[in-house]
């Protein structure tokens, strides 16, 4: 089951042309307009990917509340449409990280101080992302306040300075710890914290989706007639 | 007062009902089309009113099927459910066995599609219990389907709920499909058909595994009438394979194919 959802997932996505191009344009947008500081442009596409991830697991969840509904009642585990959902987004993302870790290979790599983990940079914000996304769709499961709440969190994380000791509970904080390392001349310090920041809430973001997803669509008990 | 009869208003309070609505009419000075509208919808109004002060009543209709010592798989006994400040369902007790057919009514807000939900147990009663039997299918009223997905993707996916593999999911779909009069290509996005053809797609999918219960709720909507008579000929055929239905719908003309009528009264008003 978990695997037929995250194929039909992936279909679904791939069909909605306009979100697709929207979700590549975004990051690619941010990226772009501050080329000229190539360690600003670095930090708008990992947060702008991370945005268009978070937004597009937000949107995919709440569109499919009344259908994910239906097929519990009919059978299915919570928890298999629950991770069949989850692995599609992750897979699209972890795709679209690889695309804009080749454009920033093509473009500014020579600027960095370190190449390779821009790609950890990228796939830990998806990661990261989806599950964010979920979790507010299964807190807030309407699209409008979901995607206000998504972006007063992403506004935040983009405008705070990630040295200060509380920015730590923002969830894309590793995105900004490990650009530090890749721009430079952070140690490699900024990378294991980075790298141990963004595992942990992957994990624990990844729970709390779940957790929440239980509670939205479980089912009532119901016994059978005696 | 054909149609107050079917809906199932007593001979005598019919009679009260047409005598006031002509004797308005005669002291307006007007004809009663003019002045109340179509016969057909002033009575559905009328019946709705005259339920709205009166406690959800089960009436028998056929006693052809249904018997007693046929198996229950759904009860409902004593449920309650709030919506805000209105109480859409009261101390509500139903019984449904194998091969009943229940049809549901009642004005709208009365709370119709809530008790399919409760049913489904996709709603918790705020009182009262829910005892069902496991293999029941849902066709709700609304955005019950995937406008992004084909028709043998949705067939897929609810097969697999139900432990049908994708073959069969998607033969049997088709061919229930068939039976509403609709040949599927299966690859047909389900946002680019019309309501009616989703339709048939939404009460097929709640029947893919033939289940104990059926759920539906007002399944003809954007039928045309071939496709409304096929409808009743496979619920007469589910019923007689021992499939419960329990049905919501507004048309009176739906109550003679039926076991049971359930009235839902209109909403109360409730203090917090």
């Amino acid at each position: 089951m978990t695997r037929l959802i995250a194929r039909i997932t992936g279909n679904e996505l791939l069909r909605r042309r306009g979100v697709l191009a929207l979700m590549l344009a975004l990051p690619l947008l941010f990226f772009v307009i501050r080329l000229d500081t190539y360690w600003t442009a670095l930090r708008m596409l990992a947060i702008g990917l991370g945005w268009s991830m978070a937004a597009l697991a937000l949107f995919t969840q709440v569109s499919a509340l009344r259908i994910n509904g239906r097929l519990i009642v009919a059978g299915a585990s919570v928890s298999a449409l629950h991770l069949g959902r989850q692995l599609a987004l992750w897979a699209g993302g972890l795709t679209l990280a690889l695309m804009y870790f080749v454009v920033v290979t093509l473009t500014i790599a020579g600027d960095l101080a370190h190449l390779a983990p821009v790609l950890l940079a990228l796939c830990l914000t998806v990661m990261i992302s989806v599950p964010l996304g979920t979790v507010v769709a299964a807190a807030v499961p309407r699209e409008l306040e979901g995607s206000l709440v998504l972006l007063g969190v992403m506004a935040v994380q983009l405008l705070v300075e990630p040295a200060a000791g509380w920015t730590r509970i923002l969830p894309l904080w590793s995105t900004r710890e490990l650009a530090s390392y890749i721009i430079g001349p952070a140690g490699e310090d900024h990378l294991i914290r980075g790298t141990l920041h963004g595992i942990g809430y992957t994990l624990a973001l990844s729970l709390l989706a779940w957790l929440l997803t239980r509670r939205l669509l479980r089912p009532a008990p119901i016994a059978m007639p005696a | 007062m054909a149609e107050l009869s079917a809906a199932g208003l007593p001979d005598a309070e019919i009679r009260t009902l047409t005598d006031d609505a002509l004797a308005e009419a005669d002291d307006a000075g007007n004809d009663p089309a003019s002045l109340f509208g179509p016969a057909v919808t002033f009575a559905r109004e009328l019946a709705a009113a005259s339920r709205g002060s009166q406690p959800a009543r089960i009436r028998d209709r056929v006693a052809t099927t249904s018997p007693a010592e046929s198996e229950v798989v759904l009860r409902l006994e004593g449920v309650s459910v709030r919506r805000g400040r209105r109480r859409v369902l009261d101390g509500l007790d139903l019984e449904l066995r194998r091969g009943q057919v229940l049809a549901v009514v009642g004005a709208n807000g009365s709370g119709k599609t809530t008790l399919l939900e409760v049913c489904a147990g996709q709603l918790r009663p705020e009182r009262g219990t829910v005892q069902r039997t496991r293999s029941v299918g849902h066709a709700p009223q609304q955005n019950a389907l995937a406008p992004a997905l084909t028709v043998d993707e949705h067939l897929m996916m609810f097969g697999a709920a139900r432990d049908i593999g994708p073959e069969r999911a998607i033969a049997t779909g088709h061919h229930l499909l068939a039976q509403l009069g609709w040949r599927s290509s299966g690859r047909e996005l389900v946002g680019a058909l019309s309501g009616g053809t989703q339709q048939k797609l939404n009460v097929v999918l709640a029947q893919l595994d033939r289940p104990d219960l059926l759920l539906l709720d007002e399944p003809y909507q954007g039928f045309d009438q071939n496709t409304y008579v096929d409808l009743w000929e496979l619920i007469g055929g589910w019923r007689d394979a021992g499939t419960a239905v329990l049905l919501v719908t507004h048309l009176l003309r739906d109550l003679d194919q039926v076991d049971q009528v359930l009235e839902l009264p209109a909403p109360v008003e409730v203090s917090r």
